[in-house]
C-alpha cells in the first residue's frame, strides 16, 4: 500500500473526526499562547540581567524557541497519538490486528492516531520563528533556507525516532508509559540552546538524545551561526537514528507473541 | 498504600520522576549562568541560586500531587461512582494515596540530588532549625497544592470544558510560584500578587527555609500562611464537594 496515501487517508479521519469538536481548537490556540507567553517572559527575564545567554542574543533565543514549540506542535500531532496507541495496543493485546494488515507494521503504527488541533503548536512556533528572522534582519539566502528545511526535517525525523524507541520498549517491559513522561523532560531541556549546558549534559544532548541537531541546529542557522558541515553530521545522525528504530522494531516483532490469545 | 503501589513498578516510577526533574536542572543552567555572568539575581547570589534549584528537584517531587485533568476521567469512566461507594473520602484517599508515592519519590530523588551536588558544589550553611522548618513547610506545600489542585478538579461536575481553565492555573503557577524563576528576580508587581496567591507557599517558600533565604520570622509566619491556606482551601472544597456530589449522576458501571 502507499504510504502516503494510506498517510493522507488516517489524516483526513482524524480532520473529520476533530471537526465535529472544534471548540477544541480554541483550547488548543489559548494553550499554545499560554505556551508562548511563559517562553517569553522566561527569555525577557534573563535578558533583564544580561545582554547574552551563553553567546545568544534575546532574538537569537526567541528562533530556539520557536523550533522547539514547532517541533513540540510535530510530536504532539503525528508521533506522540501514536506511540501512546502503540504502547497501549501491546499492552492490551490489540497490537495483534496491526501485524495481520497487508501494510508494513511500523508505517501503520507510526500513523495510526494523529491529534489535528496541535497542528496550531506548529504555526505558533513558526510565527515565533519568522519574528526572531525579523528581528535578527540578517538575510537569508536560499541556501540557508534549505539547510533550515533540512534541518528541521532531520530534527522532527530525530525526535520521532527516539519517541518511536521508546514506545517499542514496551514488547519487552510491558508498562513503559511513563517513559512518555521522560522524553517529554528531556525534550524541554531543548527549549535552550545545548551550548549553554555543562560539558557532559552537551555531550548527552548531541550524541544519545540529540536535541542539539534537533532543535539547536535549525535556530543555528537562522542566527547564521551555524558551521556548514552540521547539515551532514545531521542528516548522518538522523540516518543513523532511524536505522536502529528500524533495526529495535524488526527484532522486537519477531520476538513477539501476542497479548490477546 | 500508595508507597507499595508504587514499590512495584519501580522503574517506571524512577522514570518518569527523572522526567518531572529535568524541567527545574534546565532552569537550574540557566539561571546560574546568569549569575555566573552577573554575580547573582534577585537577592541570590551563584551559591544561593544552584541551592535554590537543587531542593527545588526535591521540592518538585514532594509537592506532585493528583493533576485536575484526572477527574474528566474518573467522570466519564465510571470509576469515581466506584470511590464514591467506598468508606474512605475520595479526598483522603487520594491525599494520603500520593503522600505514600513520596516516601518511594524520595528515596529515588537522593542520588538524582547528591548527583546534582556533587557537580555544582553549592556552598550553602543550613542549621537544624532550616531542616526542621523544611520537613514541616515541604509537607505542608504539599497540602496547599494538592488542595488547589483538588478544588480545581472539582469543576469536572460542572462542566468538561475546564481544560484552558487549567492550563491558565498552570501557568499562573510556573509564573507566580518560583517555579520558573524566584519571586525576587520578577518585577515588585508580580512579587506583589503572588504574595497572595497560595502557589509560591507550595514552592518558593519550603525551598527558601532550607536554603536560609528566610529569617526565623519569616519562617513562622510563611508556616502560618500555609496553615491558613490548607484551612480556607478545605473550607472551600468541603462546601463545594456537598454540592458537586448531590448533582453528580453516575456513569458507567
Amino acid at each position: 500500500m502507499n504510504p502516503v496515501r494510506l498517510f493522507w487517508v488516517n489524516f483526513r479521519i482524524t480532520a473529520m473526526y476533530e471537526m465535529q469538536y472544534r471548540i477544541n481548537f480554541f483550547l488548543q490556540v489559548f494553550q499554545s499562547l499560554v505556551q508562548l507567553t511563559i517562553g517569553l517572559v522566561a527569555i525577557s527575564l534573563v535578558f533583564q540581567h544580561t545582554e547574552s545567554l551563553g553567546g545568544w542574543t534575546r532574538y537569537e533565543l526567541f528562533g530556539v524557541m520557536g523550533v522547539h514549540i514547532l517541533l513540540g506542535g510535530f510530536l504532539g500531532a503525528f508521533v506522540l497519538p501514536s506511540t501512546g496507541r502503540l504502547m497501549r495496543d501491546i499492552e492490551e493485546g490489540t497490537f495483534d490486528y496491526s501485524l495481520v494488515l497487508p501494510v508494513d507494521s511500523q508505517l501503520y503504527s507510526s500513523m495510526k492516531e494523529f491529534s489535528f488541533w496541535s497542528l496550531t503548536d506548529m504555526v505558533v512556533g513558526a510565527g515565533a520563528i519568522a519574528y526572531s528572522i525579523s528581528r535578527l534582519g540578517s538575510s537569508l539566502p536560499a541556501t540557508r533556507v534549505l539547510a533550515f528545511l533540512v534541518l528541521l526535517g532531520c530534527g522532527a525525523a530525530i525526535m520521532y525516532a527516539i519517541f518511536f524507541l521508546f514506545a517499542t520498549v514496551a514488547f519487552k517491559f510491558v508498562k513503559v508509559n511513563r517513559l512518555q513522561d521522560l522524553g517529554n523532560g528531556i525534550f524541554q531541556a531543548g527549549r535552550w540552546p545545548v551550548s549553554i549546558y555543562p560539558v557532559g549534559m552537551r555531550f548527552a544532548l548531541t550524541f544519545i538524545i540529540p536535541l542539539g541537531f534537533a532543535v539547536t541546529a535549525p535556530a543555528e542557522i537562522i542566527a547564521n551561526r551555524l558551521p556548514a558541515g552540521t547539515v551532514f553530521s545531521a542528516v548522518a545522525v538522523t540516518v543513523v537514528f532511524l536505522a536502529i528504530t528500524r533495526l529495535l522494531w524488526t527484532r522486537s516483532v519477531r520476538s513477539y507473541s501476542g497479548a490477546s490469545a | 498504600m500508595g508507597a507499595l503501589k508504587e514499590m512495584q513498578y519501580r522503574l517506571a516510577s524512577f522514570l518518569s520522576l527523572l522526567g518531572f526533574l529535568i524541567e527545574p536542572v534546565v532552569l537550574l543552567v540557566v539561571w546560574r549562568t546568569v549569575a555566573e555572568a552577573t554575580g547573582g539575581i534577585g537577592g541570590y547570589d551563584l551559591n544561593a541560586i544552584t541551592a535554590y534549584y537543587i531542593v527545588w528537584t526535591l521540592v518538585r517531587a514532594m509537592n506532585l500531587a493528583l493533576s485536575p485533568d484526572v477527574w474528566g476521567y474518573w467522570i466519564q469512566d465510571g470509576r469515581l461512582s466506584n470511590f464514591l461507594l467506598e468508606p474512605a473520602n475520595v479526598f483522603w484517599r487520594t491525599i494520603w494515596n500520593f503522600a505514600g508515592n513520596k516516601l518511594v519519590w524520595v528515596v529515588q530523588w537522593v542520588p538524582i540530588g547528591a548527583g546534582l551536588y556533587f557537580i555544582f558544589r553549592p556552598q550553602i550553611e543550613m542549621g537544624w532549625t532550616n531542616v526542621a522548618g523544611f520537613v514541616v513547610a515541604v509537607w505542608l506545600g504539599y497540602a496547599v497544592r494538592a488542595s488547589v489542585l483538588f478544588a480545581m478538579g472539582l469543576i469536572a461536575f460542572w462542566t468538561t470544558r475546564a481544560k484552558a481553565l487549567f492550563d491558565l492555573i498552570v501557568a499562573l503557577e510556573i509564573l507566580l510560584s518560583g517555579r520558573l524563576v524566584p519571586m525576587g528576580v520578577m518585577p515588585q508587581w508580580v512579587q506583589t500578587i503572588s504574595a497572595w496567591m497560595p502557589f509560591k507557599w507550595a514552592f518558593q517558600f519550603p525551598i527558601d527555609v532550607l536554603i536560609g533565604q528566610v529569617n526565623a520570622d519569616e519562617m513562622l509566619l510563611g508556616i502560618g500562611t500555609q496553615i491558613l491556606w490548607v484551612g480556607l482551601l478545605g473550607t472551600a472544597i468541603k462546601l463545594t464537594w456537598d454540592r458537586a456530589t448531590r448533582r453528580y449522576s453516575a456513569v458507567g458501571s
